[in-house]
């Protein structure tokens, strides 16, 4: 089996890149030996080359700190943008890139309330990162079934993938996609907000899932089953969410996210 | 300034072997860092061997062998380094190893197995040396650190001299990798000592996730969370473990934060 890929990765500044790093490589793996090497795939090093070009000149037009990577693998090419402003990222792709970044100018404004004994109601697809915690990632464990309502579906299929050609590929979600079907659903008048999330994790050891919400700031940190239960509705069609890059043993990967507004009750 | 280096690792990951090598160069130019692969120019590097894993149950074993050879302002140097990370699950609790070696320690791994639940953390408590390391660089200006001197040049080609630690910024540079910015830092951090150990205060022998402990008083094995207090002794400099540019764990002697 060979994976190859070529990458580069830049952050920008005001205007001024403050950093870029390229990195190419090819790996071998014979049943449970990878021989990984930085050689060159020529094409997929121009095909990277190719798309950082645009990509580079967008960040440098964006007044914020920009993180964009572009990764060329043989599966094809893929672009990102993390884009921080007031203290709080998403994470964009070309085509969206300005429509999120209007989100977040938007979002930072909102000055919700946090109260631990409210129900919470997930805008912006945000209930996607919460369901990739408990659902996907636990997926990625085996962890043991836990009853989710009959209305939620959710779409979060695994494939190895890695960050580089030096990694050991994992399990990994290659996107996550949550729908209802006939959901109940009522607005709670008394609520909290959720508009973006800053980070977030799932424990195999203790089944626990923690996320960081970035708008409004709090940490809510639940097991799986308290979370299934805690699911009261959702409305409307998947909204994506901007913004998933996934850390697993040091690997970050993009995950593309999308999930319906959603209401829990108080986590 | 440019930046050059030529490596060959061999890590066992979760059943898993890798062999890698690669080179690579940076530049800082201003405020900017570039960094990228050195495509032609090859040194001639040592074989490793792929390190054999220790027997047992664990959660993560990733053990790392790997030669380098760096390059900066004209001065060459050569490095050789072992890396082991260890995760034990035993649930609710996950102990967590980091050490420069692959010597396991058998009796951590049977009181580990021991372990009796979670307790508010001692009075005073006696950290063994891989706990003692991990928590130095939050000691700076708390009690006398020295940075004992290096075998290798740090991140920039300067040599790594004993010094105390002190308030200003360190004089040595810390590069892990060719693709990360260099940043000031204390290597082979080590506290003074001073004081009186106390053989008689439980020990915390081995870090747990969550910021906890693995804590042995008499014949109890429990977790506790290190809220580290003031620090009343330390003792001599014993391991060195690779936590940041490094740091020599000693037995310390401190009271529990409340």
């Amino acid at each position: 089996m060979i994976f190859a890929i070529a990458a580069r990765d830049e952050i920008w500044s005001g205007g001024r890149r403050l950093e870029s790093r390229l990195m190419h490589g090819i790996a071998r793996q014979d049943g449970d030996t990878i021989i990984a090497t930085d050689d060159a795939d020529e094409s997929l090093l121009a095909a990277c080359e190719d798309a950082m070009a645009p990509a580079r000149a967008r960040a440098q037009s964006i007044g914020a700190r920009v993180r964009v990577v572009v990764r060329a693998t043989p599966e094809g090419v893929e672009t990102t943008f993390t884009v921080r402003l007031g203290g709080v990222s998403i994470v964009s792709t070309p085509e969206h890139v300005e429509a999120d970044i209007d989100l977040l100018r938007r979002v930072l404004g909102q000055r919700s309330t946090v109260n631990g004994e409210l129900p919470l109601v997930w805008h912006h697809g945000s209930a996607a990162v919460l369901l990739h915690e408990a659902i996907g990632h636990a997926a990625e464990h085996h962890a043991p079934p836990v009853a989710w309502p009959e209305w939620l579906r959710v779409d979060a299929p695994l494939a190895p993938r890695r960050a580089s050609f030096s990694d050991v590929p994992l399990p990994r979600m290659t996107h996550l996609l949550a729908r209802q079907v006939n959901a109940p659903f009522e607005l709670p008048e008394e609520r909290v907000d959720v508009h973006l999330i800053a980070g977030g994790g799932y424990d195999p050891v203790t089944d626990m899932v923690t996320v960081h919400v970035a708008i409004p700031r709090f940490t809510i940190r639940a097991s799986r089953a308290d979370i299934a239960r805690s699911l009261r509705g959702a409305t409307g069609d998947p909204l994506r969410y901007p913004g998933v890059i996934c850390s697993r043993e040091g690997q970050e990967l993009h995950v593309p996210s999308a999930a319906p507004l959603m209401v829990t009750g108080p986590l | 300034m440019r930046y050059r280096k030529w490596g060959r690792t061999v890590r066992y990951e979760n059943g898993v072997v890798v062999r890698v090598e690669e080179a690579g160069e940076a530049f800082e130019e201003g405020e900017e860092l570039r960094a990228q692969p050195l495509r032609g120019e090859r040194r001639a590097l040592p074989q490793v061997e792929a390190p054999t894993p220790p027997a047992g149950d664990f959660e993560r074993v990733v053990m790392t062998e790997g030669v380098s050879i760096h390059e900066y302002g004209g001065i060459v140097w050569s490095e050789h380094a072992r890396r082991m990370h260890l995760s034990v699950a035993r649930a609710p609790h996950r102990m967590l190893i980091d050490q420069a070696d692959f010597g396991l320690d058998a009796a951590l791994l049977a009181l580990f197995a021991r372990i009796e639940g979670r307790r508010e953390p001692p009075p005073r408590l006696t950290l063994a040396p891989r706990v003692a390391a991990a928590v130095l660089p939050s000691l700076i200006g708390r009690i006398e650190l020295a940075q004992r001197a290096g075998a290798t040049p740090d991140g920039k080609g300067k040599p790594v001299e004993s010094c105390p630690v002190g308030a200003g910024e360190p004089p040595n540079w810390y590069r892990p990798s060719y693709r990360v910015r260099p940043v000031r830092a204390w290597f082979n951090l080590l506290a003074l000592p001073f004081g009186r150990l106390d053989d008689a205060a439980p020990r915390a022998v081995a870090r747990l996730g969550g910021g906890d402990v693995l804590c042995i008083d008499g014949g109890s094995v429990f977790a506790a969370p290190l809220n580290v207090g003031r620090v009343l002794a330390a003792g001599g400099a014993e391991e060195w473990f690779p936590f940041g540019a490094g740091a020599w764990g000693c037995d310390m002697l401190l009271e529990s934060a409340r």
